[in-house]
C-alpha cells in the first residue's frame, strides 16, 4: 500500500518549496487517479500535467489548510469535472484508446493461493472496472478517492468539495452498484 | 442476546466509512457476517492493486513549468505571427488598389484642370468680357463701313 506522506517536521507550507519534489512524490497519486476516471492514458497525463501547472501557479495561496495531497487532488477533481464537460463536444474522439477490463485486469498481482481463486479474483476485478465505468462522475470520483487512494472520508470531502455526509451517501450508492454486480458473478 | 445477521446496507455502510461499535461486536462473534464483509473488502483491495500495477507501468513524465510557459509564450507568438502574415497577405493588396485609384483620380483632377487652363490661356479676351468683345466687333464693322465715305472723301 503506497502511502504519500510529507517528510517529518515539514509544513505543508514548506512542502511546496521544492516543487520538483513535491510533484515526483505526488504525480503517481495524481496520475493514477486521473487513468482510472478517464481511461485514456494520454487524456490523464496532459491533465496530470495541468494540475500540477496549475497547482504551480497557486503555489503561493496555498495555506496549508488541507494535506498537499489533498489540495492537489482537489485541483485534479476540477481539471477532470471540465475534461469531462468538454468531453461532450469531442465527437472526433476514439474510445479504443481506452484502457479495458481484460488488459487491466492482467495487472492483477499473483498473491491468490490458487490459479482458480487467482481467476475469480481477476474476473472481479474487470467487473468492479466496468461499473465504476459507468457510474454518475461524482459517486466514481469519491469511490476511486476511497477504494483507489485509500482517502478518509473527510479527505474526500475537502478533495470533492462536498459535505462529509454527501460522500458517504455517494459512496453508499457507488458500492451499492459494485456489489450488486460482484453478487450476480458470485 | 443474538443479534440479527446484516443486511445488505449494513455490509456496505460497514466496508465504505467503517463500522459501529456494536458492528464490530457482531462481526467479530459472526462469522457469516464477517465473511460476507471480507468477501467484498477482497474484491476491491484486487481492484486497488490491479489499478496500482497497471498506473506504475507509465514512465513518469518529466515536469518543468518554465519550458511548459516558455512553449506557450511560443505557440502566443506563432499565432500573432500567423496573423500578421493574413493580414499582410489580404490587407496589402487591397492598400495598393486603393492608392493607385485615388492616384487615378488624382490625375484626372489635374488633367481637366490643365485643359481648363489651357481654354482660358488660348481664348483672347476672358470669358467674363466676351459680351464686350462681341459689342466690340460689332461696333467696330458698322464703323468700318462709316469710315469708308471718309476714307473715299479724303
Amino acid at each position: 500500500m503506497e502511502q504519500v506522506v510529507a517528510a517529518p517536521f515539514m509544513s505543508k507550507v514548506e512542502e511546496l518549496a521544492d516543487f520538483g519534489a513535491m510533484v515526483e512524490q505526488h504525480r503517481p497519486r495524481v496520475f493514477r487517479f486521473l487513468l482510472a476516471s478517464l481511461r485514456d492514458p494520454d487524456e490523464a497525463e496532459t491533465l496530470t500535467q495541468e494540475t500540477f501547472l496549475k497547482a504551480y501557479r497557486a503555489r503561493n495561496s496555498f495555506r496549508g489548510d488541507a494535506s498537499v495531497s489533498t489540495w492537489l487532488m482537489h485541483i485534479a477533481v476540477n481539471c477532470l469535472r471540465d475534461q469531462l464537460r468538454n468531453r461532450r463536444w469531442q465527437f472526433w474522439r476514439k474510445a479504443s484508446q481506452d484502457v479495458d477490463a481484460a488488459s487491466l485486469s492482467e495487472s492483477l498481482p499473483a498473491r491468490a493461493a490458487s490459479a482458480e481463486a487467482q481467476m475469480l479474483a481477476r474476473e472481479q476485478v474487470q467487473e468492479i472496472w466496468r461499473v465504476a465505468g459507468e457510474l454518475p462522475l461524482k459517486q466514481r470520483t469519491v469511490f476511486l478517492l476511497r477504494f483507489v487512494e485509500e482517502l478518509e472520508i473527510s479527505e474526500i470531502a475537502a478533495a470533492t468539495g462536498t459535505a462529509e455526509g454527501t460522500v458517504k451517501a455517494q459512496l453508499f450508492e457507488a458500492l451499492k452498484k459494485v456489489r450488486n454486480q460482484l453478487m450476480r458473478t458470485r | 442476546m443474538k443479534q440479527e445477521h446484516w443486511k445488505e446496507q449494513d455490509v456496505i455502510k460497514a466496508v465504505a466509512a467503517g463500522k459501529s461499535w456494536g458492528q464490530k461486536k457482531h462481526s467479530e462473534e459472526c462469522v457469516a457476517c464477517a465473511a460476507e464483509e471480507r468477501w467484498l473488502i477482497d474484491a476491491l483491495t484486487s481492484f486497488r492493486e490491479t489499478v496500482h500495477s497497471y498506473t506504475a507501468k507509465y514512465p513518469v513524465a518529466s515536469f518543468v513549468p518554465s519550458s511548459q510557459r516558455l512553449q506557450t509564450g511560443m505557440w502566443a507568438a506563432r499565432i500573432a505571427g500567423a496573423v500578421l502574415a493574413l493580414l499582410l497577405l489580404f490587407a496589402l493588396p487591397a492598400y495598393r488598389t486603393r492608392q493607385q485609384h485615388a492616384r487615378e483620380l488624382r490625375e484626372q483632377q489635374d488633367a481637366q484642370l490643365l485643359q481648363q487652363i489651357d481654354d482660358q490661356v488660348s481664348s483672347t479676351v476672358p470669358q467674363a468680357l466676351e459680351p464686350l468683345m462681341n459689342l466690340a466687333s460689332t461696333s467696330s464693322a458698322s464703323g468700318q463701313i462709316k469710315s469708308n465715305p471718309t476714307q473715299e472723301s479724303q
